[in-house]
């Protein structure tokens, strides 16, 4: 961190609130972002993750607790002294200024003398690809044009900490992904700590260091994308990336559960009496013939096929265990060949080590 | 189409799909317009323009007493828009800032005058203004002057009484239009580093520019055909126009009244034609674009 290049400074929340009458929108929010890490708060709207930015950018003022940057406490600090980029949700461009001119702003606002100023707005709409834009004014550029004049503003006075708030969310599916690209290029050129608001969860996955998932204000987990895909916290997590199958087990003994007719080895310790659900990703299953043989350390159970859905890159299987239990299982598409048909037996086995067990809707 | 969709629009919609454009909805008005408004305003200018010589015409040109008594005009309507801009804006401003409870009282401490006619409020100022007046009284009894100030009667009556009535003009197109600009700009101003004078000077004045230009150009307008307020509150050398027209009339010089009063017409037409190539005039009144 002691490379004059690289811009990022750490953040911190200790303990921090809001409350708005009697209402908490945000509460024991505790989070340390490193310095040059990009983070997103994921959650449905409502979960507080809006508020939680508006603090840091300091257009909410925390009922409780504490927030620093960079070392230093800023709660004191109006917005204009926190030296923080924001993207906004709208972009919110000055629409009686050109591209340049929003971009030349905060240069302004820190009255930086003209010949420096103009560089560095070049330079920056160099960056974002809008050399050739610099003089139109927002109106007379497009959704995704918008969204670069945007962030080249938010980023031209070099903060330490940049904060986007669904900065994507009005943009196409393709647009999103580019842009996508481009800010996470940016963001490792310049060495920024990015707070990134979003509830989409492919956009967490694909940008973030680590994914903070709040839900009522609260944090349910903070992890790498990886860890949050593979060991979601609780149930909830879980359903939120991607899709899981839940299947029903019960202790048998220490080291195992009964699934069904199937008993598997199971490494935690389990609860000691009741129901443990299981949830497995279902690309994580295998489907296969019903006399194939079953690899090692696999637990293997039979079901029949209901439906089958091509989709393109995997095929979709729903089949039903002989619980009645219904298992949703992705089969990724080397060739076209082979496939199960609705009604035909199969057995359908997975590694031991892809079972997530949860208790109360807890990890166990 | 949903059961959830409103009929009353997609009613609407079809009739003006059978009547192609429903311009025949105007024709009562525009029957009203023609016989009272556009053939009076006709013959008016039939009258100005005399037997095909314009002599009326020339005539209120050359006349040095109508000369100056337009360029006053000018002046008077010119002071009254710039006071009524610095008087209006920051009222303006506060009404648009306050919490809603005390934005609604100041708007509505605007408008209160609006229900009272501009003859009674100017009959009002006389009371206020006169030698006897409260102001007066009031300054007497304080032991300020020892006898009571002239202020009836004098072009500082005029501005006070135009001013007061121009100023509901000049502040609500500019409350619009402050109350029309984003308040996420000004948190982005904020964010990038903006003191509270530069949000103002930045963002907010340049894009309250066209609330102000609307409402200038409607205090200007109104100013120059002012008649009731500068006719009880101005003594004889703050004669405006519309009271040269008045004196005319009295006088049986229906052609030279004419004249005046077309120039007065033309004049604001220009003003009004100039004006309209800055501002949206149309979204300005509160019209879509």
């Amino acid at each position: 961190m002691t490379d004059p290049s690289r811009l990022g400074a750490p953040v911190r929340f200790e303990g921090v609130g809001k409350r708005y009458g009697r209402s908490w929108a945000v509460r024991g929010f505790d989070l340390e972002i490193a310095a040059g890490e990009f983070v997103s708060l994921l959650g449905a709207s409502g979960s507080g993750k809006t508020t939680s930015l508006m603090m840091l950018a300091g257009f909410e003022t925390p009922t409780e607790g504490r927030i620093a940057v960079g070392g230093r406490t800023v709660d004191a600090m109006p917005p204009a002294k926190r030296d923080i980029g924001m993207v906004f949700q709208s972009y919110a461009l000055f629409p009686h200024m050109t591209a340049a001119e929003n971009v030349d702003f905060p240069l302004r606002m820190r009255g930086r003398p003209k010949a420096e100023r103009e560089a560095a707005v070049a330079k920056m709409l160099d960056i974002v690809g809008l050399a050739h834009l610099a003089d139109r004014l927002p109106s007379q550029l497009s959704g995704g044009q918008q969204q670069r004049v945007a962030l080249a503003r938010a980023i031209v006075f070099e903060p330490p900490v940049l904060l986007m708030d669904e900065p994507l969310g009005a943009l196409d599916k393709h647009l999103r992904a580019t842009l996508q690209a481009e800010i996470k290029r940016i963001q490792a050129r310049l060495g920024l700590t990015v707070l990134f608001v979003t509830h989409d969860q492919e956009e967490a996955l694909t940008m973030s260091d680590r994914i903070c998932v709040m839900r009522d204000g609260a944090i349910l987990q903070v992890d790498a994308p990886e860890t949050i895909y593979d060991r979601p916290a609780d149930t909830y997590v879980a359903a939120f990336f991607g899709e899981s199958n839940a299947l029903t087990a019960v202790p048998e003994g220490p080291g195992a559960v009964r699934l069904g007719p199937v008993v598997a080895p199971w490494p935690g310790a389990g609860p000691a009496a009741g129901a443990l659900e299981i949830a497995i990703r279902p690309e994580r299953i295998a489907i296969a013939d019903e006399d194939a043989p079953v690899p090692p350390a696999h637990v293997a159970v039979f079901a029949t096929v209901r439906e089958t859905t091509f989709v393109g890159d995997r095929r979709v299987y729903l089949a039903a265990l002989d619980t009645g239990e219904a298992v949703q299982v992705n089969q990724p598409l080397a060739d076209l060949s082979g496939g199960h048909r609705p009604g035909e037996r199969v057995r359908l086995h997975w590694a031991t080590t892809a079972m997530r067990g949860f208790v109360d809707g807890r990890a166990a | 189409m949903s059961l959830a969709e409103p009929l009353a629009p997609a009613r609407l919609g079809a009739l003006r799909a059978r009547a192609a454009t429903p311009a025949w909805l105007a024709l009562p008005l525009i029957a009203f317009l023609g016989v009272f408004y556009l053939a009076p305003v006709a013959m008016m200018l039939a009258r100005a323009a005399g037997e095909g010589d314009w002599a009326p015409l020339f005539a209120a040109i050359e006349n040095q007493v109508a000369q100056r008594v337009f360029l006053g005009t000018l002046e008077i309507a010119f002071v009254c828009t710039l006071a009524t801009l610095v008087i209006g804006y920051p009222l303006a401003l506060f009404a648009a800032l306050a919490p809603p409870w005390l934005a609604r009282l100041a708007i509505a401490a605007v408008l209160a005058p609006f229900w009272s006619s501009i003859l009674i409020r100017s009959y009002a100022w006389m009371v206020l203004l006169g030698r006897e007046g409260l102001v007066n009284g009031a300054l007497g009894g304080l032991g300020l002057i020892e006898a009571p100030i002239r202020m009836l009667n004098t072009t500082f009556a005029v501005y006070v009484g135009m001013i007061h009535i121009m100023l509901p003009f000049m502040i609500l197109p500019i409350y619009a239009a402050l109350k029309g600009i984003d308040g996420r700009l000004v948190q982005a101003a904020e964010n990038l580093g903006a003191s509270t004078a530069s949000v103002l000077r930045h963002v907010i004045l340049p894009l309250s520019l066209p609330g102000v230009a609307a409402g200038a150009l409607v205090v200007f307008v109104l100013s120059i055909g002012f008649y009731v307020t500068p006719a009880l509150l101005g003594g004889p050398r703050d004669m405006m126009v519309s009271m040269l027209i008045a004196q005319e009339v009295d006088l049986y010089n229906w052609d030279l009244a004419s004249a005046y009063a077309g120039g007065l017409l033309v004049l604001t037409l220009l003003i009004v034609a100039v004006a309209s190539r800055f501002v949206d005039l149309g979204k300005a009144m509160g019209g879509r674009k």
